[in-house]
């Protein structure tokens, strides 16, 4: 529901979903995005809670800068130098209201360098959510009067998706469903996980024919811009794999033309003393794929151990990150590979050095033994 | 018994307008256990012949027959079988598999044969000591002297029991010394072995060592000379 959130310092309009917080779990995923150390997630037992975002937070001038003692020991603890900390204490005791005032008294007393090294550090112990702090909304009820609630903000989350931080509040269904007059929950949504993505299509229809009326969507239809991105990435990483699986053909064509070139006496040798051009040809095959398996062992454990430790630390795209989350991508991103692409990879892999080994290994067959073993 | 005829042999190659006739009408025969040198100046076709002779190369005409089989009978694929069963071979620049070791360059074409791994293994063993490298069986070939090198394809050639062994030129690298041992292990081999050696060469005492020597001139034999 469309309201407007207010704070004795603050307005933002606010798009209120009344949830059952429990059974939201199962289908989203907000639960996991709690800021840590920032209040938690809201709990049908107690009233009046309101779970909102890190972005609302900063609008609604709710998260706060304080330096204090427990601060600075805190960025002592994490070795940042005794000359930064000695520049905090006389901020001690000040509340800043948004980030933006606190980082620029930080430029004020910081230079740039020290401030790249341990602005985000100070930042993030200086940093204090009003948690418990009231949040009155002003909604329309079904009949369009104002009606307006009290709420206390029970925790912070923040996801990758800006837009929708910024507009997305959470509330307990009943208690939406009171302010609004009504005895029973208003559901105007039912989410449904599915556990195959594939499947959505599928289930729509089938959901369609019972619907009555109501209508059915699917993810792409509710993210339109979200499954383009989703399409546009498959496809470029297909283009991706193939122009490596080309330049690995090339490679292996060049290697493999090169190893025969510099034997070429050593296989008119071999076909002289009588081995065949079955033997030649699978020689020179089974060559190809042992060196090709040999990269590709290698390759992928490399692979393996690179991503997972940028799986862990996540790369991060600073100089993009603003225009990253402006589309709903996180700017830290964290790169997972699923055993079937690894799988899919490693056939992809094989199959292009067996289809580029057997120009070379036809190549070799075409020798002829009294002129190779001429070759010097 | 005859193990090699050559009946009017021709090879004419034609090369840009100009036709080469490498061998002219060679005919020769070759008794089992011969000992026979092949001399001429160079370009007089001695190479050619020992191609012919091999199968790796097909005469224009004329006929050439490996213990009673007419080779040019022969589909490609059987012919390159009936060399590996029948000819040995020996190159000028000893040709080993510089990733194998001594012992497993000879094995190799026992290996193509299928041989069972204790009849390779004995008879890797009795051929790399009858050329006198039995302290060099596990040595790959850039650990070895080109001698040593020339002496593991003389058991190579041999491994597979062929009708003869052809070598061309296999003392060209060579210095005196390990020439004349090596002749030395051949004649040896030729005797032990009773297998047909035919070989060509342009070193003096070399020629001198053979028993027949077949000399060539402009792809023509001049003169074929028995020695007791």
């Amino acid at each position: 529901m469309v309201a407007m959130a207010n704070t004795p310092w603050a307005t933002t309009g606010v798009i209120v979903y009344g949830i059952d917080p429990e059974r939201e779990k199962s289908v989203t995923e907000i639960w996991k995005k709690l800021v840590p150390g920032a209040g938690e997630y809201p709990d049908i037992s107690r009233p009046g809670e309101v779970l909102i975002s890190d972005k609302c937070a900063e609008i609604l001038k709710l998260k706060h800068y304080i330096i204090t003692e427990d601060v600075i020991d805190q960025l002592r603890g994490e070795k940042v130098p005794e000359n930064i900390l000695l520049r905090l204490p006389d901020l001690k005791e000040t509340r800043f209201r948004s980030p933006k005032d606190f980082r620029d008294i930080l430029k004020m007393r910081f230079t740039r360098r020290e401030l790249d090294r341990y602005g985000n550090l100070i930042a993030a112990a200086a940093l204090d959510y009003r948690i418990r702090n009231r949040v009155l909304l002003t909604l329309s009820d079904g009949t369009g009067t104002p009606v307006q609630g009290a709420f206390r903000v029970c925790g912070i989350y923040k996801t990758t998706n800006t837009g929708f931080d910024q507009a997305a509040i959470f509330v307990n269904a009943r208690e939406l469903a009171q302010l609004c007059g009504k005895d029973e929950i208003m559901t105007h949504e039912i989410a449904i996980l599915l556990n195959d993505i594939k499947e959505a299509g599928n289930v729509k229809d089938k959901l369609e024919g019972i619907s009555s009326g109501n209508s059915v969507r699917t993810w792409r239809e509710l993210a339109p811009d979200a499954a383009l991105m989703n399409d546009y990435m498959i496809m470029y990483y297909f283009m991706f794999i193939g122009i490596i699986m080309l330049a690995l053909a090339f490679g292996i064509i060049n290697t493999m033309l090169m190893a025969i070139l510099e034997r070429t006496r050593e296989l008119g040798m071999l076909m002289a003393i009588g081995m065949n051009r079955k033997r030649i040809f699978s020689m020179i095959m089974l060559e190809t794929i042992f060196l090709t398996l040999t990269g590709a062992v290698t390759g992928m454990i490399a692979g393996w151990a690179i991503v997972e430790v940028l799986g862990k630390t996540g790369i991060h795209f600073s100089g993009w990150g603003e225009g990253f989350e402006a589309m709903g991508f996180a700017a830290r991103v964290y790169p997972v590979v699923t055993p079937d692409f690894f799988i899919f990879t490693t056939l992809l892999v094989v199959v292009t050095a067996i289809i580029s080994s057997l120009w070379p290994a036809r190549k070799a067959l075409k020798l002829n033994p009294v002129e190779a073993l001429r070759t010097e | 018994m005859k193990v090699l005829e050559l009946k009017d042999v021709h090879k004419t190659y034609n090369s840009s307008e100009v036709k080469v006739h490498a061998v002219n009408g060679v005919t020769l025969d070759f008794d089992e256990a011969e000992f026979a040198a092949i001399v001429g100046p160079s370009g007089s076709g001695k190479t050619t012949l020992l191609n012919l002779i091999g199968g790796l190369d097909m005469p224009t005409s004329g006929e050439i027959t490996i213990d009673g089989t007419d080779l040019s009978r022969l589909k490609s694929s059987q012919l390159i079988d009936f060399r590996m069963r029948n000819i040995g071979f020996v190159f000028q620049s000893y040709n080993l598999i510089p990733v194998l070791s001594a012992k497993e360059n000879v094995e190799f074409i026992m290996l193509l044969q299928k041989w069972s791994k204790e009849e390779r293994e004995k008879r890797t063993f009795e051929l790399l000591k009858a050329v006198g490298l039995s302290d060099r069986v596990n040595s790959r070939p850039s650990k070895m002297s080109g001698g040593q090198q020339q002496r593991v394809a003389v058991a190579r050639a041999l491994a597979s029991r062929p009708k003869f062994v052809l070598a061309d030129e296999p003392t060209a690298n060579l210095d005196s010394k390990s020439a004349a041992n090596l002749l030395e292990i051949m004649e040896k081999l030729n005797h032990e072995e009773k297998v047909t050696f035919i070989f060509s060469t342009h070193d003096a005492r070399v020629v001198k060592m053979a028993h027949r020597v077949i000399t060539l001139e402009d792809g023509k034999v001049v003169s074929d000379e028995v020695r007791e």
